[in-house]
């Protein structure tokens, strides 16, 4: 009896939350929990109403063009620095 | 719309000395590129230094922008709409130098791409790469924030403007046209309550960085989040203060600024650094009722050892009296003394870059290990202050590059 | 074709000339960065020989019997190239303590009245502490770092990948014990090792690369030995006491699983989960008065 108790905690346990002893690494919840609501705008932005494609092509582009920018910024400071080494 | 229009005679001195300041600091980043971190006064034991504390003290200052921006767009408070734009341009440039900080810390920064190639394989575990994603994913959004709602104001500075300058804002205006307005709306107020999570997650992972450490005494904690958040709320709060009460005074924008953006600014302040203080009390009776050795040894030294005139300092002139001030302001009706208010913020913003100061120095020598002391050298100064000079710098090229000011509607200046 | 047109043909055809030539520098420089990229990994695999597989080795220090003569510190430095100057590092670091001092009562390391400057040893009513990393079970350092360049090997060691370091020093941060050292500067090697012929230095130890600036280092067990042939790192090999053990622990005969079943073994700090691979023990004597090893 106690067993089965034990046992329906533990399956509870990894389907509520999963952490390191579960062998999940606690990364991904994070980084779950920090992009769910970049997920939750650009659902919004393609599902609500009012909505044009104009705009919505217009921030997704941009959004795109951000995060090229962010990683070419690092690949140049790389570069820049490097030059020193 | 008067900074992209006319540029006073005080402008270009003022540039020029940020500039030379700014070179300063390139030259002591230069140094160190090509000696090695020893040029620094960190060691073995206190291993980071002024350049850690302004990465947290810039991504603080960051927090700034999107607690007015939403408070504006989702609870409606118009009347600090004029300021809004302000505090998302300051989040911009300061996460910016949020950012250098962290490379000019680094003892390999040629080998920053490996963030980006490694990330799949460590992001399951390593708080640094956290922050990162955090930090990332907040400044795209924020930039994204800032520029969408703009695109109307870019439109009115295009039309007045002539030649060379017409076009360089046509440029910034792909497909306008003239009924994206409402549906911008939307996304804007859409943005702005998912960006509010993604502040609070930014601030709560540079906690981690340092909480998620079990062997740093004052460190390791649960409630290292909120008490980043409310230091970062309250030392962004103040800046913009600073920011809008200087702009207001230069451009003579006391109608579009009155003064009760002032108060109401500085009353929500005056209860995040209360918020602030009493965090601090309970931190520090964790430490000293029965805490483990590290924790009290490191508390005995903010409160009485070597750290004592600088952790007093912060909490009575730096926190306490402002915190009095403003509290005294807010239940006093009538009018408002805006320079006071200002001088009382910047008072705040420098106590927050001490007190993270002295968050990282103690736990690392008294809790470490008494061994090694930490002084910090002209490389390390030279470049806080040009940290500073070039996060004025980006704030002012801005300033004269787009309108800082929200227009109400198209024909209004 | 009017000459409005023809104006506009020769600006496109200029322009699209000076697009492809900066399409083709900038693709050639990121094929370079990113092939370097590529090459830093697989650059890696060559640092340390591979793991000794079903192995789990652990070190395991008498205090004692030490006598706090340094003699492993300054052969660990020679076996693994650490530089003298223009700082002087060690991987292993050994502190001085009063005899009436517990063990235990160190909380951090060391404890404020540790001495590291003594100059005689052993003293009267004085005991001494070794310590090196101490290659845990459940790293917190290998956690934290961003790029992966600490990790713990199959066998138990943990170690330092020096071309995937970005000098971030957060493992230095996370590790309890302060274990890890860092280099600020690039070595300065006495003249006497520098090659006349190329100006290169010619290495005290060959099997051991050399560490650039601005990435951390640390004791390694002699990973280029004890992977190799050869059954213990230096320090263990010079200490004139025998105060230093080392051995796999998935060994039931190895001397570290004997003196585990045997003697009172200690571990630093352990409520912080760290499990840590050195283990101290004392079996209470010094070094005999007629020079006897024990």
């Amino acid at each position: 009896m106690s067993e089965l108790l034990s046992l329906m905690v533990g399956l509870i346990g990894s389907l509520v939350g999963a952490n390191q002893t579960n062998g999940m690494p606690l990364g991904y919840i994070v980084l779950i929990v920090v992009e769910s609501p970049v997920v939750i705008l650009i659902l919004a932005t393609l599902l609500g109403k009012p909505r044009k494609m104009k705009v919505t092509g217009l921030f997704l582009a941009w959004l795109g063009m951000m995060f090229a920018v962010f990683i070419i910024a690092v690949y140049a400071l790389s570069y820049i620095t490097g030059l020193f080494y | 719309m008067r900074p992209l229009l006319y540029t006073s005679k005080e402008f270009w001195p003022f540039m020029a000395a940020l500039t030379l300041i700014t070179v300063v600091f390139i030259y002591a980043y230069m140094v160190q590129l090509s000696r090695g971190l020893g040029v620094t006064g960190l060691n073995d034991i206190v291993i980071w230094g002024v350049y850690i504390v302004n990465f947290i003290f810039f991504i603080g200052l960051s927090h700034a922008g999107i607690a007015i921006s939403a408070a504006v767009r989702i609870m409606k408070l118009d009347r600090y709409a004029p300021i809004a734009r302000m505090a998302e341009v300051l989040t911009l440039a300061s996460l910016m130098m949020a950012g250098l900080s962290i490379v000019i810390d680094l003892g390999r920064p040629d080998r920053s791409f490996l963030l980006v190639t490694k990330f799949a394989a460590r992001i399951g575990s390593s708080p640094l790469l956290w922050d990162i994603t955090a930090v990332a994913t907040y400044l795209i959004l924020s930039t994204t924030y800032l520029y969408l709602p703009m695109r109307e104001d870019l439109k009115v500075v295009r039309d007045r403007m002539t030649g060379w300058k017409k076009k360089m804002y046509e440029i910034t205006l792909p497909g306008y046209g003239e009924d994206e307005a409402p549906v911008i709306k939307r996304l804007a107020w859409w943005m702005a309550v998912t960006i509010l999570p993604v502040m609070v997650m930014v601030h709560t992972t540079v906690a981690w960085i340092f909480s998620l450490l079990s062997n740093r005494p004052l460190w390791f904690g649960a409630a290292a989040g909120p008490y980043f958040i409310a230091a970062a709320v309250a030392s962004g709060l103040a800046s913009v203060v600073v920011i809008a009460a200087v702009l207001r005074k230069l451009f003579h924008w006391e109608d579009i600024l009155p003064p009760e953006i002032f108060r109401g600014l500085g009353n929500v302040l005056s209860i995040i650094t209360l918020t602030y203080l009493y965090m601090m009390l309970v931190e520090q009776f964790t430490a000293r009722f029965a805490g483990p050795a590290g924790e009290f040894f490191v508390s005995e030294a903010w409160l009485f050892g070597e750290f004592a005139t600088i952790f007093w300092s912060i909490t009575t002139i730096g926190l306490a009296l402002p915190c009095a001030y403003l509290l005294i302001q807010a239940f006093r009706p009538g009018k408002i003394n805006i320079t006071m208010t200002a001088i009382v913020s910047l008072v705040i913003v420098i106590a927050m870059w001490f007190k993270r100061y002295i968050i990282i120095v103690p736990t690392l020598t008294v809790g470490g290990s008494p061994l090694l002391a930490y002084a910090p050298t002209w490389v390390e100064i030279a470049i806080l202050a040009g940290s500073f000079s070039a996060l004025a710098l980006i704030y002012t090229t801005l300033l004269k590059l787009i309108p800082i000011i929200e227009m109400e509607e198209p024909h209004h200046e | 074709m009017s000459k409005m047109d023809r104006r506009d043909f020769i600006k496109t055809l200029m322009a699209l000339g000076v697009v492809t030539a900066v399409g083709d520098y900038s693709g050639r420089r990121i094929r370079d960065i990113a092939s370097r990229a590529v090459q830093t990994t697989t650059q890696a695999q060559s640092l340390y020989p591979s793991a000794v597989e079903g192995a789990r080795y652990s070190m395991m220090i008498d205090v004692g019997a030490c006598i706090g003569c340094r003699r492993c510190l300054h052969a660990c430095k020679l076996e693994n190239n650490i530089p003298d100057e223009p700082s002087n590092m060690h991987w292993i670091n050994l502190f001085e303590l009063e005899n009436k001092r517990p063990f235990s009562e160190i909380h951090g390391i060391p404890p404020k009245d540790a001495s590291v400057d003594y100059t005689a040893s052993p003293r009267e009513g004085h005991w001494y502490l070794s310590f090196n990393c101490f290659h845990c079970d459940n790293p917190p350092c290998t956690k934290v770092c961003p790029t992966g360049a600490t990790y713990k090997d199959e066998d138990g060691l943990v170690l330092v990948n020096y071309d995937l370091c970005i000098g971030c020093r957060y493992c230095m941060a996370a590790c309890p014990y302060n274990a890890r050292t860092f280099n600020w500067w690039d070595a300065k090697h006495p003249p006497a090792r520098i090659s006349p012929v190329d100006g290169s230095v010619v290495t005290l130890n060959p099997k051991v690369p050399l560490r650039p600036r601005g990435v951390v280092e640390k004791c390694t067990f002699c990973a280029h030995r004890i992977r190799d042939g050869n059954p213990i790192p230096r320090c263990v090999e010079v200490c004139p006491v025998n105060a230093r053990h080392f051995g796999d622990l998935n060994d039931p005969e190895s001397e570290v699983s004997r003196i585990l079943e045997t003697v009172r073994t200690h571990r630093i700090k352990e409520e912080l989960n760290t499990v840590p691979m050195l283990y101290y023990f004392t079996r209470g004597v010094k070094w005999k008065e007629d020079g006897e090893k024990l």
